[in-house]
């Protein structure tokens, strides 16, 4: 049986909700706790294989793709959230973000942390950050790295997140590095760090 | 409470929900913004702006009989009401409501598979089963069937058939409006009716045979405002022994014609399954083409033909996939061959894959075209990353999809008629995408070709979202003034759409309304959708 959360349908990208609404931060912020087991990492990407490697020695198990994470998604996560929905976290490309948000949606959970890294043809560096305030603080010290040493403090972030409990309080960031950016479509695709974990609110429900 | 129903009290409204939730219980009714934003359509065109459609509120039934109670309560309130199954139609709109205010009636929990049978090749289900649900109870009981779904798995099996989507097999499957058999409906006075041979007690043929007996009426269900279903039969296809998918590729632009002639006869005939059509130019970055295609004047066909011709490449290719055992495919493949070289000169032929069943989960992993095989996935929304092909992805998109005939004629016609119309409207938003002398037909409907493009949406520009939509006003109307219609479209453009399906000073349209007014009078049931409005919206709402 579904609980509450699992029919409320998502319907919005995880670039406009986390980053720019007010409601991901406000009732999504949840305690990740020790539940966090699996990363993804993007073997296209170099900050998403430093991702991998720091996750790893954290103990985490790696789900490594060219992008595409149906079979994982078939065959384990979701017959296991079913059972029991648990965190998951990655540095990505948008698409796999979007599609699991709304995946882990119908499981009653929310993403609790998201940083957003565009890197644009002329240097200019943007990073945005929601998540818990010492989270998102720790994320925007980070905008002077370059891709994989970005990964690996990404993952440091991430596992420390899940580490915490209680429930924290909501924080947001958006830094550059100084220059300015050009026309918006003069930027790399842009790369997310993120965490999906049980809703606080969810959990009552359950 | 941001948003309430039109000409609907607060106090009205709070009461309703207050008999939603004595209905289904107070934690399946969704009113604080924090929920109901959720029912945004996250690939919406007026992201933002003041004709954005938003939910007042969601409600999520778990029995026909729940359902039946909110229509009543609806009636007695004159709360609009908007069903959606698993609500992942994006690009058609998603979960949100055609009428801002209304109350999204959530099917999801609704997920049972009522009945499914391997022999006789049908199932029974409610609207919250997904494909990835159906395709997994089969697996796990080991069922002689394959289910036929769409590119996202994520979709309801009734949803999608109601909107008349579609998937990749054979054409008796992958129009899966036409392989629906019989209904469950929950009327807008709260009546609960069947349809087909469901209509008759007991029926022991429900999800076999369509019709039942008496005049046909599904269709009113369907992209319709005349209820809400809550159990529908379909057809499922048996499991075949052996798939085997070849290319077949022509080397000059009129060679589509006679092409698609071929491939036609093969089809109807039911030797293959789906073909796909494109062209290995499509994706081409040479800048010789490149300056061909975007002179300011136009493309012109024979300079491209020219061109293509010189580069000793194919212009078109067809991907012809055979189901069956392996030596009928393996026959199949042959005559397809002789029929095809005997129609046109330089024709060339190349087996792609040939796969014994059944697969282990790895080798459906890397299977080509994973949908072909009945598997669903996620593959066109995980990969939505930049490429060099995709080198400004957008927030989402809007499908435009018009109906065009199945020739080859009609395909060149149309790339030459929407370029111009693309061309003369400023381009594409984007600067890529929309048509050119590559642009092939998708095919997922038996008997006819949809020439599908996705105009880009982006959530934080407004002017962007502008054009596209004003883009896709005019080859709404250019593809009118060719006979060319959709077949489905978003909620912006329902009722732009419906003004085009005109005969007769628009006697469709009064039909539908006529109906409306009669089994819905207060309009409670998915006001707007296809551009049927409620009578007490038409003057407001058009």
């Amino acid at each position: 049986m579904p609980n509450r959360r699992d029919v409320v349908k998502t319907a919005i990208g995880i670039s406009a909700l986390p980053l720019i609404s007010g409601a991901f931060a406000s009732t999504a912020v949840a305690s990740a706790g020790s539940s966090l087991r699996d990363a993804l990492v993007d073997e296209r990407s170099g900050a998403s294989r430093a991702f991998g490697r720091r996750v790893a020695d954290h103990g985490l198990t790696i789900h490594e793709s060219h992008g595409d994470w149906s079979q994982l998604w078939f065959t384990h996560l979701d017959r296991e959230w079913r059972l029991r929905p648990a965190a998951i976290a990655g540095l990505t490309h948008h698409g796999p973000l979007f599609t699991f948000e709304h995946l882990a949606r119908s499981r009653g959970m929310r993403p609790v942390f998201v940083a957003e890294l565009r890197r644009y043809r002329n240097g200019a560096v943007s990073l945005r950050v929601s998540g818990p305030a010492a989270a998102a603080a720790r994320a925007e010290q980070t905008i002077g790295l370059d891709d994989e040493a970005w990964g690996a403090s990404m993952a440091e972030v991430l596992v420390g997140l899940s580490a915490a409990t209680g429930a924290p309080l909501p924080g947001r960031a958006a830094v550059t590095n100084g220059i300015e950016a050009p026309v918006l479509t003069e930027h790399s695709d842009p790369l997310y760090a993120w965490m999906i974990a049980p809703a606080a609110r969810a959990a009552r429900f359950v | 409470m941001a948003i309430l129903p039109p000409q609907v009290s607060a106090e009205a409204f709070a009461e309703a929900i207050r008999r939603f939730q004595a209905v289904v219980g107070a934690e399946w009714v969704f009113t604080v913004d924090e929920d109901v934003g959720l029912y945004r359509d996250s690939y919406s065109p007026a992201w933002g702006e003041g004709d954005e459609k938003l939910a007042s509120a969601a409600v999520a039934p778990i029995s026909a009989d729940q359902v039946a109670a909110i229509v009543r309560i609806a009636n007695e309130h004159r709360i609009p009401l908007y069903p959606i199954s698993t609500g992942m139609n994006l690009g058609y709109g998603g979960s949100a409501p055609v009428l801002s205010g209304s109350v999204v009636v959530d099917l999801k929990r609704m997920n049972k598979i009522i009945e499914i049978d391997d022999v006789r090749g049908y199932a029974i289900v409610e609207p919250g089963v997904s494909y990835f649900d159906l395709y997994r109870y089969i697996q796990d009981h080991g069922l002689n069937l394959w289910i036929d779904t769409p590119d996202p798995g994520w979709g309801s099996v009734i949803g999608n058939a109601l909107d008349h989507g579609v998937g990749y097999t054979y054409g008796a499957y992958r129009d899966h409006f036409y392989s629906h058999s019989g209904m469950e409906v929950v009327l807008p006075t709260g009546e609960i009716m069947r349809t087909g041979m469901g209509a008759l007690p007991g029926a022991k043929s429900w999800g076999e045979y369509h019709y039942g007996f008496g005049p046909y009426v599904d269709g009113l269900f369907s992209q319709g405002s005349a209820g809400i279903v809550t159990k529908m039969g379909i057809h499922l296809m048996p499991a075949p022994e052996a798939y085997l998918s070849c290319m077949a590729r022509v080397p000059r632009r009129d060679d589509i014609i006679p092409l698609v002639a071929e491939v036609n006869r093969l089809e109807h005939a039911g030797l293959i399954g789906m073909p796909n059509y494109g062209s290995p130019w499509s994706q081409s970055r040479d800048p010789a083409l490149q300056a061909l295609i975007g002179r300011p004047d136009g493309w012109n066909a024979a300079e491209v033909d020219r061109f293509v011709i010189n580069a000793g490449m194919p212009y078109w290719e067809v991907n012809l996939q055979f189901y069956g055992p392996e030596a009928t495919t393996t026959a199949n493949w042959e005559y397809a061959k002789a029929k095809i070289a005997a129609a046109v000169a330089g024709a060339t032929f190349a087996e792609v894959e040939r796969l014994r069943f059944p697969l282990t989960e790895e080798q459906k992993h890397n299977a080509r075209h994973r949908v072909a095989i009945g598997v669903p996935n996620l593959e066109i929304f995980f990969i939505g990353a930049r490429s060099a092909f995709n080198p400004t992805p957008s927030d989402g998109h809007v499908w435009f999809s018009p109906v065009i005939p199945k020739s080859g004629e009609a395909i060149l016609d149309f790339q030459e008629t929407m370029s111009k119309a693309v061309r003369d409207a400023g381009g594409f938003p984007g600067g890529l995408g929309g048509y050119g002398p590559f642009s092939a037909p998708a095919t997922w409907m038996y008997r006819t070709f949809i020439m599908i493009s996705g105009l880009p949406v982006a959530r934080n520009n407004p002017e962007f979202n502008k054009r596209s939509r004003a883009l896709f006003d005019r080859l709404i109307d250019v593809a009118a003034q060719k006979g060319w219609g959709e077949y489905r479209t978003h909620p912006l453009f329902y009722d732009k759409i419906m003004s085009t399906y005109n005969f007769n000073d628009n006697a469709l349209l009064r039909f539908h309304e006529r109906i409306k007014d009669a089994i819905d009078p207060n309009g409670i049931i998915a006001a707007g959708r296809s551009g049927i409005w409620p009578k007490y919206l038409r003057g407001s709402q058009r």
